[in-house]
This record gives structure tokens, C-alpha cells and sequence, in this order.
């Protein structure tokens, strides 16, 4: 069970057999817009990069018969997709930095800006980006080690190690934990 | 707490408390579907079409490469092929200033185009060039003439005429008109896209024009014909024997980079294959490869050289979407032919620099590799990186 969502097996319920994605939305949409908020910053991006995970998996549907599957591969493409989005910005300001336009902030911003107080998301935005990701899918997502090793790629060994060090480097920030 | 789970728990807790705030609306979730399902029946229509383009190859003893494939291209060299090496040359594209956005100009989404907007060109080919004419292709290029940003909406459509210039037919590939990328289009900018008329066992004509439909309405008076260099026939009746004229695929803009690199040589003819099976380097290390470029069609192609085309590299992470591209690196043109010969080959020497930066971490990695003004499918390889 995850933050704004509800168990696979309540979404094997909402979603029929034939359209499983179509469930997750219901149950999961939420949930992911909520991770990527942790490894993105602007809530429309978020939004944007759970929305085409969607679509890519409707697209995929064939494949995606099975709940647990379906919902690892949603995952896997948020993590994905939000990278994409932040690479994206770092070419697009090396490329050309003069045209960059600050974008006028929505009334949804004031949300976000609420939420980059608290110290842990603020201390977590400031991590490397393998570190942030792994702690997000780790601790806030709730994956196992292999379920993160997955999403991202790598091994179990890297998905500790990155844990490891992102939890020390929180450390050294946040009061509480000293 | 010293504990690392106890902290990782604690973590998780202050997350989910501060991202319950965040206002999330999801949308109705008909669009997202129906936008799903459409891709995975253009996935499914790309498919087939690579099949018996592969077979078709195969019957000719050809592999042809197909855009967006990751699988290799086949660069096999013909008895008594000319190679012409060519060496790395570390040069950069600049933006050219003419192109440099203006202060104060809008944001170019906030019209759309009218056929006066722009002006159309085309160049047709057969393709596939070596497995023989299954089909013919038409490479388009709209530039806003109009002075002003405008966004390029409709559909692009070919139009079948019969000798005495009665229409016959409008073929199109009309599903990314509303849900596909629309781009905006700068004044002065330049659009590409790409139309494929597969084989024909309809009606047979002896003229066919293309058209454009600039704007939202398809009415008559918002089509702009296209320039095209030379008439072309009526796809020949081949395997794939579809007896309807509606079989155009393509279609979808692709604005081009910001140094106007022309696209003069048949899209796709040119084929090219990373001659390395795999790579590797060192984060922040350079790695060093060779690229074989063929022309495996009948005739001489033009390789385009003013403006010096450059080259898209870049280097992917193994759940990486995206491919990271590194600046506007130049092909070295000075050394480069002016034409390639039919069979003939150029084997570029390459390099590519990985960033020392925190996103090329010790592992395995994708490169990419491609020249859009030659209409050169991307070829990859395998890279590994290893610490520093």
C-alpha cells in the first residue's frame, strides 16, 4: 500500500481483466504523481510525466495482463520519464540559455512550495539524482531492493549502496537525526 | 537514531506527510486511453511494415535499416567498394545569428498557419532502394514565410489525380491531427516530415500531387500544393497488394535543428552501422569509434555539406528514455565527398566525451549515433563505463 493509493489487490478488483492500466489510474494515479513530485519539482511536469506513463502502458497493454506487473512497469516509467524531463532542461539551458522563459507559477505551486519546506523532501532534493531515486522508491514508494534494482536499472548491491549513502548524507543535514 | 532502516522508515513517513498536501487532479481517463491505444496501433501498423520491408530486404540480400530500430543495420561492403575514411575533427555548430530569437517575441503557439504561412517543397524516392520499389516516399519541408510564429495544424495528405486532373483520391495519415505533436513554427523556421505510399493494387493513375492541409478545417481552400522536383508514378501492386489509396503513413513534423540543416538526400537511403560491437571508456573519458556510412541504392546520392551537417550523438542509461546529447558536433566536411557513389562507402572516425558529471556513474550504457540531414536511422552500440 502506498501514500494516495490503495492495495493491488483492490485495483485487481476496480480494474476488469481486460483493462488493468485502467484500474491502476483509479487507484494509482495519485500515488505517482506524489512520487514523481519527489524527484521533479514543478506539479504540471509531475503531472505530465504520470500521464504519458499511462499512456505508454495503455499502449503496452498486451503486455501488462498482470496488476504487479503493470503497476512495477508505471513506476519504472515515471522514474524514467523524470529524468528524461530534468536531462532535457539541462540540454535545453546548455543549448540556448538566453531563451529561457520562467514560466508564470500556477496557484498549485503555492502547494509544492508548502511541501519543499519540510526538511526531509527539501534535504532529498539536494541529493545526487541515483541517491534521491533510490530513497524515493525505497522508503517512499516502499519497493523492495529488487523492485528498486529494477525500476532503475541496476543491481541490488548499487540500489544499498546508494540507499547507504543517501541516508548519510541525509543525515548530516537534518537536525532530527544527528 | 542511528539506525539506517529506522531513519529510511522515518524518511518514508515525513515524505508521504509532506507530498499529501500536494493537490493532485487526475483527469477523465478516456483521452489518456484512447491516446494509448492509438499509439499501440501505429506500434503494431510500424511492425508489419518492418517486416516486409525485412523481407523484401532479405529476398535481395539486403537488411535495410529502419528509423527508430535498435536492432543493427547490416553495412556489408560490395567487391571493389570505394572506402573513403574520413578523420574525427573536434568542430561545433553554431547557432547562425539570422536565427537567434528575437527579444519580446511571443511565444509561437499562438496562431495557426495559413497556406500563405508557408512555403512547401518536396522530394519523392522510391524506397526500399535495394529490395525493389514497394512504395514511394516524399520528404517535405515547409518553411513559415509568413513573418510571424505560427503552429502547423492538419493533416498532410496526398491526392491521387487522374490525366485529366480529376481527383481520385485523398489518402492520409490523419490520427495525429488531433492528438499528435502540432509544432510551432518560427518565422523563418523549417519543418520536415515524411509521407510513405506503400504498394498500390488499386486504380492505376498516371499524375499524383501532394497537398498539405494548413489549418484545422479541411476545406479546400486551406490546402497548399507542394513543390516537388520531379512527377512520380503510382506505387507499382507489390507484396503488401493493399487495394485502397488510403495507406500513407507518416506524416508527423519534425521542426528542424536551429542551423537549418537540409535534407536533400532520399530519406533513408543512406544506410549506417557502428563498426564496433561494443564501447568503452571511463566517466569523464573519451571514447573513440567508427561509423560506416553505404549507399546501397542504384544511384550516386549527394551528400549535403553547406551547411556542414552535424551529427546527434549521445549516450543512454540502461532504463534512460532519452538520449543525452552533447552540444551540435560537426561531421568533417572538408574531408567528406561530395557524393557517394551506388555500393560505395565513407567510414567516419569518431569520438565521444563523457560528461564527468553524476548522471554517467560506472555501468552500462547505450550510444547513439546519427546524422538527421542525411536521413540516417539511428545506429547504436552497447557502452560500457567504468569508474574513473
Amino acid at each position: 500500500m502506498v501514500e494516495g493509493g490503495s492495495t493491488l489487490a483492490d485495483s485487481t478488483v476496480a480494474a476488469s481483466s481486460a483493462d488493468v492500466v485502467t484500474g491502476l489510474y483509479v487507484t494509482e494515479y495519485a500515488s505517482l504523481v506524489r512520487l514523481a513530485a519527489l524527484l521533479l519539482d514543478e506539479p504540471a511536469a509531475c503531472e505530465d510525466v504520470v500521464q504519458e506513463a499511462y499512456i505508454r502502458a495503455w499502449s503496452a497493454q498486451a503486455r501488462l495482463r498482470d496488476p504487479a506487473a503493470a503497476h512495477a512497469y508505471l513506476r519504472q516509467v515515471v522514474v524514467n520519464l523524470s529524468r528524461s524531463v530534468l536531462r532535457r532542461r539541462l540540454i535545453a539551458a546548455r543549448r540556448n540559455p538566453a531563451r529561457r522563459v520562467d514560466d508564470v507559477s500556477g496557484a498549485d505551486v503555492a502547494a509544492l512550495t508548502a511541501v519543499m519546506r519540510d526538511e526531509a523532501v527539501r534535504a532529498l532534493a539536494g541529493l545526487p539524482r541515483r541517491q534521491r531515486e533510490v530513497l524515493a522508491l525505497r522508503y517512499f514508494a516502499q519497493c523492495s531492493e529488487r523492485e528498486t534494482a529494477t525500476a532503475l536499472g541496476i543491481s541490488v548491491g548499487s540500489v544499498k549502496g546508494y540507499g547507504s549513502r543517501g541516508i548519510a548524507a541525509l543525515a548530516e543535514q537534518m537536525r532530527e537525526w544527528r | 537514531m542511528t539506525d539506517e532502516t529506522e531513519r529510511g522508515e522515518d524518511l518514508g513517513r515525513r515524505l508521504r506527510s509532506a507530498v499529501a498536501t500536494l493537490p493532485v487532479r487526475p483527469g477523465p481517463v478516456e483521452p489518456l486511453r484512447a491516446a494509448g491505444q492509438r499509439r499501440h496501433r501505429r506500434q503494431v501498423t510500424g511492425s508489419i511494415a518492418a517486416v516486409l520491408l525485412v523481407v523484401a530486404g532479405v529476398g535481395s540480400g539486403a537488411v535495410i535499416g529502419l528509423r527508430g530500430s535498435s536492432s543493427p543495420t547490416t553495412v556489408a561492403s560490395r567487391p571493389g567498394a570505394v572506402v573513403t575514411t574520413v578523420p574525427w575533427i573536434d568542430h561545433r555548430a553554431r547557432r547562425p545569428a539570422q536565427l537567434q530569437p528575437a527579444p519580446g517575441v511571443p511565444p509561437p503557439a499562438d496562431r495557426d498557419c495559413r497556406p500563405a504561412d508557408v512555403s512547401l517543397t518536396g522530394v519523392p524516392a522510391a524506397f526500399p532502394s535495394e529490395a525493389g520499389p514497394q512504395g514511394v516516399a516524399l520528404t517535405l519541408r515547409a518553411t513559415n514565410i509568413g513573418g510571424r510564429p505560427c503552429e502547423l495544424t492538419g493533416e498532410v495528405s496526398a491526392i491521387t489525380e487522374a490525366t485529366s486532373g480529376r481527383r481520385l483520391a485523398r489518402a492520409a495519415e490523419s490520427d495525429f491531427v488531433k492528438y499528435g505533436e502540432q509544432p510551432a513554427l518560427a518565422a523563418g523556421a523549417t519543418a520536415t516530415t515524411r509521407l510513405n505510399w506503400s504498394s498500390y493494387c488499386g486504380r492505376r493513375t498516371t499524375r499524383w500531387s501532394w497537398a498539405v492541409q494548413i489549418g484545422r478545417n479541411p476545406k479546400s481552400s486551406s490546402y497548399a500544393p507542394v513543390a516537388t522536383s520531379q512527377n512520380v508514378r503510382t506505387p507499382p501492386c507489390g507484396n503488401a497488394r493493399i487495394s485502397n489509396a488510403d495507406n500513407v503513413g507518416g506524416g508527423i513534423w519534425t521542426v528542424l535543428n536551429d542551423f537549418g540543416q537540409p535534407l536533400q538526400a532520399p530519406a533513408e537511403a543512406l544506410v549506417a552501422q557502428i563498426d564496433q560491437s561494443r564501447l568503452a571508456t571511463v566517466t569523464g573519458g573519451t571514447a573513440a569509434f567508427t561509423v560506416t556510412v553505404r549507399n546501397p541504392s542504384s544511384g550516386p546520392i549527394e551528400l549535403p555539406r553547406a551547411p556542414c551537417p552535424t551529427y546527434t550523438v549521445g549516450i543512454t542509461d540502461p532504463g534512460g528514455i532519452d538520449t543525452a546529447v552533447d552540444g551540435f558536433p560537426l561531421l568533417n566536411c572538408a574531408r567528406l565527398p561530395p557524393t557517394l557513389g551506388a555500393g560505395q562507402l565513407i567510414r567516419l572516425r569518431l569520438r565521444v566525451r563523457v560528461p564527468n558529471t553524476g548522471d554517467y556513474l560506472p555501468g552500462r550504457y547505450r550510444l547513439d549515433w546519427g546524422v538527421n540531414a542525411w536521413g540516417l536511422a539511428t545506429t547504436t552500440v552497447p557502452l560500457r563505463i567504468n569508474g574513473s
